[in-house]
Parts: C-alpha cells; sequence; structure tokens
C-alpha cells in the first residue's frame, strides 16, 4: 500500500481550489465556461485534487490539464481516453475526469469513444465541441456540417458530419448529456452527475470558437438548443433518447439526454477500489514473499 | 536509400548465398541428438503430438527443442512439428530430420522436409502413396485412419502416430503414457480416466502395436539424466510467467502472432494477482493504456509484433516524455508491413532503437533462450520503474514460438526495484522551494538526473505528465533553457545503468582469436555450433547482448580488442545490428556479418560454416 494513499478527504473545497495556470485560450473563448463549470463541479462535489485525474488529448480544449488543480494526463492527440482506461483500472479509487476537443475525440480518436462507451468505463469525459479545428488555426472538423468552407475544405466540406452522441447511446454510453458553455449553471449540473454516475459519462459541450469558427457562434447554438427539461424528455427512456439524438428539426437537445446503470469497467474486470490494493496501490514485494507457493505452482505447471 | 543500399560491413555473407560445394553436416549427423518431424495439415493435432513427444523426452531427462513450421490460417495448409532431443541443452533445430512422420501427401516429400538418407518415413496410408521403385528412404506405412475409425476417435491419428514413433525411436513407452494422460486429463472421481484420455492411451497403444521394432534404432537416443522439476515451455510463456512474478499487474494488448501467447498466458493467470488482461480495439489503445496505467503506479506491459509496434511509435515517446515505467515486448518476425507472419527474423531492432520520433532515453533488452526470457522479464520491469521510462524487450518467433526445456525459475531470488517514489520517501528529497505552495515538483532535477516520482493518491505529488515539453512541474514551455534543461537531465538518466543491469553475457574462450556477437534466437546456435567447432580445433568467445541499448560500451571495446577476428551474427538483411555497433564503437568497422533474413531461423550448420572457413568468406 503506497503511504499516505488513503488519507481522509478533506472537505469545504472552493471553486478556487480547482485553478491552477491562467487559462491562455483566446479572449472570449468557449472553453472558459467549460472550465468555469468543471472546477464549480468539482467544488461542489468537495472532489480530493490529490485523488482525482484530468486526463487531456491535444488541442485547445486539450490544454485544459495545466488550468484546473488535480493530478493531470496530458497524452497524445485522440488517446485520451486509452490512458484513462490504464489509469481507471490500475486503481478505480481515483476520480477520472477526460477532456478533449471534437478533433480528439471525434476524429482521431473516434474508435476509443465507442470502445470505451461498450465497456462502461467508469470516467466522465467532456468534449469541447466547437466545430472546427483551433489549435491549428481552422481546418474542417468532424462535427463541421457538410459544406463548411476552411482552408482545408475551401470548396466546403464534403462529408456528414460524425454523430458522436447517437453513436455513444448506440455504443452503451450510460449517461450521455449536451451542454452549453453559454450556460454554466446547468453544464455544472450535468458534469456533477456525470462524475456521481458510475459509467461512462459523455458530457458533449457545445463551447464556440471566437477565432476561427465564424458559423457556430453563441448566438448560432442559442438559437438551436431545446430545454430538455422544459419539453419533459424523460432521460431514462432509451427510445427518446434515441430520438433526442436524431433529431431531425435542426435543434440541438440541452441537458441530460440519457441515464442507465450497467456495471462498469473495473468491477466486470474484478478490480475494486477504495481498501482493496488495486494494481497501483499493492505492495507487490509483500504479494511475492507471501504468494510465492503459488508462484511456485503456475510454475511447475510448466513441468 | 541510404542506409539499406550499401550496408557498412566490411565482409558481408549471408547463408542463402551456394557458393562452396562442401557440406558442412547438420549436428544430428554428427550423434548426440536426432530430430523427429510430424507434418499433416493445420488441425489434425500436429502441435499437440510435438508436444506430448517432447514432453516425455524431458521427463525422461533428455533436452529438447521444439519448431514449428505453418501457413498463417487455421485448418489446411502444411504444419510440422519437429522434436530434436539431445543429451545437453539445446534450443535449434538440426537441419535434418530422422525420422518423418506423414498424415497427409503434402508432408511426405521427405526432401522438402530434409529427411535424411536412410532415414524412416512413417505414413498414414490411407493418406499418402509412397513412390514406385527405389528411395533413399525406409518408408514405414500405418493404417493409422482406419485405426483411429475403429476405435471411434478419428482425431486420433496424431497419437496412434505417436505410438508408433515411440516404437521406432525406442522411447519407453511409460513416460509417454503419463504425459498423454496429463494432457487429456482424469475425471473428477479419483483415478478414472476421462473417455478422451482412454481413447488417447489405447491410440497409442494402437500404434506401437502396429509396427515393428527397429534395429538398431534410426539414431541411438541420447542418455537420460534426470532431473528434478525441469520445466517444458516456450520463450513467450517464460516471459510472460517472469512478469507475473515480477509484479505486473496491467496488460493490454491486441492479438497478433507470434506475440499472443503472451497474452493468452497472463489473462489466464493476472485476475488471480488482482491484476487486469485486457483484450483492446488496437495496439494504439493497448500501448496508451499501459501508460496510463504505468503513471498510475501499476507494473505495466503490453506485447506485439513488427506491425503493432509500428502503431504504438507515438506512444513510445509519450512514455519518455511523462517518464513513465511502461514494458513494451516486440516479438520480432519478418517485414515490412505484413511480412511474413508465420516465420523468424530481427529486423525491427533499429526500429527498437529509435523508438518513435523525437530524442528520449530509453532501453532496449533482448532474450536469447528460456533461462533469459525469465530474468529478463524480471530486469525489465526493474529498469523501467528505476529509470521511469520505456523498456523494449525483443523476442523473435523463434523463441516466441519455439519450445524447450529449462531448469525451474528461481522466485525465491527475484529481487525488485520500484525506484524512487515520493510517497516512500516524502517531501524532502528531491522537493525544493514551494512556488504554487506545495514542494514537489514532479521533474526536478536530481544528482542522478532520476526525478522523484509520484503517482495520483499520493498526497502532496499532485503534478502534470505532459507530452509536450514541460518545465519540472510539468507545465508546458517553450523556454529555450527550461527545454535544454529536461533534455539533458532525460539524457543523463540512464548514465549508470551499466552498474545495474549486465547487458552482455560472455560464454566460451576469451583468447581465442574468433569472437561473435549475437542476440536472441541466433543465440543457442552459435553456442551449438562453437562446441561443434572446438574438438576441430576452432575456438572462439561468444558476446550475448542482453541489453542492446544503451550499449554497454566499454565492454565491447575489450571484446573487439581481444579478438582478432569478429563475426556479428543477426537476422535481418541490412546489419542493423552491426550497424548499431560502429556507431558506437571504434573497432567495430573490421567485423564480418553473418546474416539470415528468409524468415527460418539459423541452423547450426550454416554458423558453423561461418565460423569454421573464414577464408572462403567473400566480400
Amino acid at each position: 500500500m503506497t503511504d499516505g494513499h488513503r488519507l481522509p478527504t478533506e472537505t469545504g473545497r472552493a471553486f478556487a481550489d480547482f485553478k491552477d495556470k491562467a487559462p491562455n485560450w483566446c479572449p472570449g473563448c468557449g472553453d472558459f465556461g467549460v472550465l468555469g463549470a468543471m472546477q464549480r463541479a468539482a467544488a461542489e462535489l468537495d472532489l480530493d485534487p490529490d485523488r482525482t485525474v484530468l486526463v487531456t488529448g491535444i488541442g485547445c480544449s486539450g490544454n485544459v490539464t495545466a488550468f484546473f488543480r488535480t493530478y493531470g494526463f496530458h497524452g497524445v492527440h485522440g488517446r485520451a481516453l486509452p490512458a484513462a482506461t490504464g489509469i481507471k483500472l490500475a486503481d478505480p479509487a481515483l476520480t477520472v475526469l477526460v477532456a478533449g476537443g471534437d478533433g480528439d475525440g471525434f476524429g482521431i480518436g473516434l474508435g476509443h469513444l465507442v470502445h470505451a462507451a461498450r465497456r462502461n468505463l467508469d470516467v466522465t469525459y467532456i468534449v469541447m465541441d466547437n466545430q472546427t479545428y483551433g489549435l491549428t488555426k481552422g481546418q474542417v472538423s468532424p462535427t463541421s456540417a457538410q459544406g463548411f468552407v476552411t482552408k482545408t475544405t475551401p470548396d466546403g466540406s464534403p462529408d456528414a458530419p460524425v454523430d458522436a452522441l447517437a453513436l455513444s447511446l448506440i455504443a452503451g454510453a450510460t449517461y450521455l448529456g449536451v451542454g452549453f458553455s453559454g450556460d454554466i449553471k446547468r453544464l455544472t449540473e450535468l458534469i456533477k452527475g456525470a462524475v456521481r454516475h458510475e459509467g461512462f459519462s459523455l458530457v458533449q459541450t457545445m463551447s464556440p470558437c471566437v477565432t476561427f469558427n465564424k458559423t457556430n457562434t453563441f448566438s448560432w447554438y442559442k438559437d438551436r438548443l431545446v430545454d430538455l427539461e422544459a419539453e419533459g424528455h424523460d432521460p431514462t427512456d432509451r427510445a427518446a433518447a434515441l430520438h433526442q439524438v436524431t433529431r431531425t428539426d435542426g435543434r440541438i437537445p440541452h441537458g441530460l439526454i440519457f441515464r442507465t446503470e450497467r456495471p462498469p469497467l473495473h468491477r466486470a474486470v474484478g478490480v475494486l477500489g477504495g481498501r482493496e490494493a488495486a494494481p497501483a496501490t499493492e505492495d507487490l514485494e509483500f504479494t511475492l514473499r507471501s504468494r510465492a507457493a503459488d508462484l511456485k505452482a503456475l510454475r511447475d505447471r510448466f513441468a | 536509400m541510404g542506409r539499406f543500399e550499401a550496408s557498412p560491413v566490411s565482409v558481408r555473407r549471408t547463408v542463402h548465398e551456394r557458393s562452396s560445394g562442401v557440406r558442412i553436416p547438420a549436428p544430428d549427423e554428427r550423434g548426440g541428438s536426432s530430430s523427429w518431424r510430424i507434418g499433416g495439415l493445420a488441425g489434425e493435432g500436429i502441435d499437440t503430438a510435438g508436444d506430448l513427444l517432447a514432453k516425455a523426452h524431458v521427463r525422461a531427462g533428455r533436452h529438447v527443442w521444439v519448431t514449428r513450421h505453418f501457413p498463417s490460417r487455421i485448418r489446411g495448409g502444411l504444419t510440422t512439428c519437429t522434436v530434436r532431443v539431445a543429451g545437453h541443452p539445446v534450443a535449434a533445430p538440426s537441419g535434418v530430420v530422422d525420422v518423418l512422420v506423414a498424415l497427409h501427401a503434402d508432408g511426405a516429400d521427405p526432401v522438402k522436409q530434409s529427411l535424411r538418407p536412410g532415414g524412416i518415413l512413417l505414413y498414414d496410408e490411407s493418406a499418402v502413396t509412397p513412390p514406385d521403385g527405389p528411395t533413399d528412404h525406409e518408408w514405414v506405412a500405418l493404417d493409422a485412419t482406419g485405426m483411429a475409425k475403429a476405435l471411434g476417435e478419428p482425431r486420433a491419428r496424431n497419437t496412434i502416430m505417436l505410438g508408433a514413433s515411440a516404437r521406432i525411436l525406442g522411447l519407453d513407452m511409460t513416460v509417454l503414457e503419463d504425459v498423454v494422460v496429463e494432457r487429456f486429463g482424469k475425471k473428477r472421481d479419483e483415478g478414472r480416466l476421462s473417455e478422451v484420455a482412454e481413447k488417447n492411451l489405447a491410440a497409442l497403444k494402437e500404434g506401437f502395436d502396429g509396427v515393428a521394432d527397429v534395429s538398431p534404432p534410426p539414431r541411438p537416443l541420447p542418455p537420460e539424466t534426470p532431473r528434478q522439476g525441469d520445466l517444458f515451455l516456450s520463450a513467450n510463456e517464460a516471459f510472460a510467467y517472469g512478469a507475473l512474478v515480477a509484479g505486473c499487474r496491467f496488460y493490454a494488448g491486441y492479438p497478433i502472432t507470434p506475440a499472443t501467447t503472451i497474452m493468452e498466458y497472463l489473462a489466464a493467470t493476472l485476475p488471480r494477482f488482482g491484476g487486469v488482461c485486457l483484450q483492446v480495439e488496437d495496439e494504439i489503445a493497448a500501448a496508451n493504456m499501459a501508460i496510463g496505467a504505468g503513471f498510475t503506479g501499476a507494473r505495466a506491459m503490453t506485447a506485439t509484433s513488427g506491425p503493432g509496434l509500428s502503431l504504438m511509435a507515438e506512444a513510445m515517446g509519450l512514455a519518455g516524455s511523462t517518464e513513465t515505467p511502461v514494458v513494451i515486448v516486440d516479438c520480432m518476425r519478418p517485414g515490412p508491413s505484413t511480412g511474413m507472419p508465420t516465420k523468424t527474423g530481427q529486423e525491427d531492432l533499429s526500429f527498437l532503437l529509435h523508438g518513435g520520433h523525437g530524442e528520449v532515453p530509453h532501453v532496449v533488452l533482448a532474450v536469447e533462450d528460456l533461462a533469459s526470457a525469465f530474468t529478463t522479464a524480471i530486469d525489465a520491469f526493474n529498469l523501467a520503474e528505476h529509470y521511469q521510462c520505456a523498456v523494449y524487450v525483443a523476442l523473435d518467433l523463434a523463441l516466441s514460438m519455439g519450445k524447450g526445456d529449462t531448469p525451474p525459475f528461481d522466485v525465491d531470488g527475484v529481487v525488485l526495484d520500484r525506484g524512487k517514489r515520493f510517497a516512500r520517501v516524502g517531501a524532502t528529497e528531491g522537493a525544493g522551494a514551494p512556488e504554487t505552495g506545495e514542494g514537489y515538483a514532479r521533474y526536478r532535477e536530481t544528482a542522478d538526473a532520476i526525478p522523484l516520482r509520484a503517482v495520483p493518491g499520493d498526497v502532496g505529488g499532485r503534478h502534470y505528465a505532459n507530452s509536450t515539453e514541460h518545465d519540472e512541474r510539468g507545465y508546458t514551455t517553450e523556454v529555450p533553457a527550461t527545454r535544454v534543461a529536461m533534455v539533458d537531465r532525460r539524457n543523463r538518466k540512464l548514465g549508470d545503468i551499466d552498474t545495474l543491469h549486465q547487458g552482455l553475457i560472455f560464454e566460451g574462450d576469451k583468447d581465442a582469436p574468433l569472437g561473435i556477437i549475437a542476440f536472441g534466437s541466433p543465440v543457442p546456435v552459435i553456442r551449438e555450433a562453437l562446441a561443434l567447432a572446438r574438438p576441430q580445433g576452432v575456438a572462439g568467445e561468444l558476446c550475448v547482448m542482453r541489453r542492446l541499448l544503451p550499449l554497454p560500451r566499454a565492454e565491447l571495446d575489450a571484446f573487439f580488442d581481444r579478438h582478432e577476428r569478429v563475426l556479428v551474427v543477426e537476422g535481418n538483411s541490412t546489419a542493423q545490428l552491426l550497424s548499431h555497433l560502429r556507431a558506437h564503437c571504434p573497432e567495430a568497422h573490421r567485423a564480418e556479418s553473418l546474416l539470415k533474413y528468409d524468415g527460418d531461423p539459423f541452423r547450426v550448420d550454416e554458423v558453423l560454416a561461418a565460423v569454421m572457413r573464414p577464408s572462403e568468406v567473400t566480400a
């Protein structure tokens, strides 16, 4: 057991306790709102920064690790979910948050999204979707609309956008929400619900890029968002959730779309957190000596 | 084409050139060992038959090496399994076969199957038609198909042939019966055999009774020197077992020949030790998951072959940048691209030495036999945690899928090195002045350049592991001085590895003019070639490379200094190992190269030819 690993949690953390470096995003970037909601949610849930890991990929939003004061892992482009899988399984007692953009999660890393959803990996995945590539200065993204004109698609994007919500729902995600960085209060509640939820939670967040996307602006989203609560949507109804993520009226569902219970990956593979020694917290020296007889019995099966 | 066009080799010789008319005898032809081969279609129990015979030999106190030859498909296509038995430890095929067993016509070609003149060809008469007229071989017919049908177990043709082989070879049937019973099991109620075991025992007897004694036997069996508890397994199994003992608790992987048996072993055993073994969507995920688990403090590993390693290339740099311990095993097969999935080679060395784009130190180890597979697994995890970096381990298909005997591994002697851990020493060593309210900095400079490692959950160890270049706390930086300091510290990290790990093993005659350098599956072949050369007046010293990076420079320089002629043996076409040696060792320019890249392992006679007749070596 790693010394000091399981000390009692301090209580009463504030928003400021989760502030780290000042963000270097463009003024007015939607990601400020998402970061604010993450910090509020962390404070209100009283997350322990020493037992929380924020895993990110590459992109403007992936830089959030340095602005959010917990353990952080800023991996390679598109591979945040695999890294988070290793982290969560190595020590399921940790709270694992994953954040990144639409390019990272739905372009280069899309395959991992489907697999994390079907495994019901117990992490909260916050995607800041701005429908463009910001860090590389304005190219088409997997969530850009067909016909979207960028420097790499001068005649308009030939591709239909990836529908990550529908994909995740079909793949087996057990918590699905859509947030908007212009509504921090609701986004905070969505993130809190996602962290409390045991299983794969996707919080898809509309987070406008004010520099490279002059189409999908704050007001563009505001005009299209539909308040799911006001619509009387039942998030435990899978058919209704499927209806929401396949809407044909051009509106964007806003709020909690779906929630269900299913054993998460770490329980399915028998790795438990808390008092039990997890792969990361086991005293290997002790095991090597105390279970030498078991190890030798395994060896002698080759004899 | 640069490095592929003209390999920087003064004397380059491949085993594929057929220049000399002089034939070097295979080791079996010199006595002391003999080879038995069974061939049939994939799915006919070829490997099972080979394993059973080999295990019987080991139980009786003989040494074996089992090699498999098979196409990349599940059913159909000729598969062979060759059991070489000897009175001394062997880990190499002989190159000739004394007894060939054919379950299918495709396996009954004595020339293609290297059956020696005068050798015995035992065949299933329902499947194979012997040639008309005189032949160089003794054809022995058995109606294995009919016998199997009569037993009500049509799949038992392999066991019938095994029984017949036991008689031809002069093998003790009781030992063979024991291993058959072990393999096919007893019933739950004590003592009684399962139906399938009963049938296989009957098949064994049918086969034994179906052929006549061969007197004298085709080759006398090597002497028996019974040893206690010797194991019979592949290098993959030995490595996977070593990983388990070393405390590997996280494995993620994607099936690929010839690495998959590592995952299969860990899938069966890791959960019993609280560990996790996952088959995941691809090798990119596998490597990133292992790195995530390593970052969190678990001993983590993935194993693959060339195509998967290519997919892991970006993650290799991630482990370096975040200074995360992880073990990545490459069971090599020939490339490029899909290459030859069921053949062997050593073509990934250059790739392993570079390990992804950019510059970051890592360790490359190699396994050369079963004993070193176990110890290298322990070393790999210890070095990964000690130096907080990726450790790559090279195996090759000949070792990954070859099976042999080895003395039992020493579990009690295993020592673990978990490296510098924040939680163990508290926030004192390596912890400097508080800058942001905390004293700890994950990537702070230390005397030996190895930083103090905290993992998530360590109170006060909070930090930011970053694939982007970073400062001592992990925050992204482009400040030139910080960048240079980070690169310099990382480059210094492995400076004392020679004091911690024995990278070279020297065997044989230090005073001989000849020195041979090799790693991986060619090593046991060279051992045997040197043993055969010695009575003929040619001695040599073998330098076995267990660590290819960082290169054990001083010892290599001394090796070059003490040998007039140095031969570097490797399984690729561009002399990658020699190029690597030449980049670091001034005297390596005069080394000769012996190369093989047809997909088959080196044979003893091929190495012997290069050892014995330097005058015939062509430039």
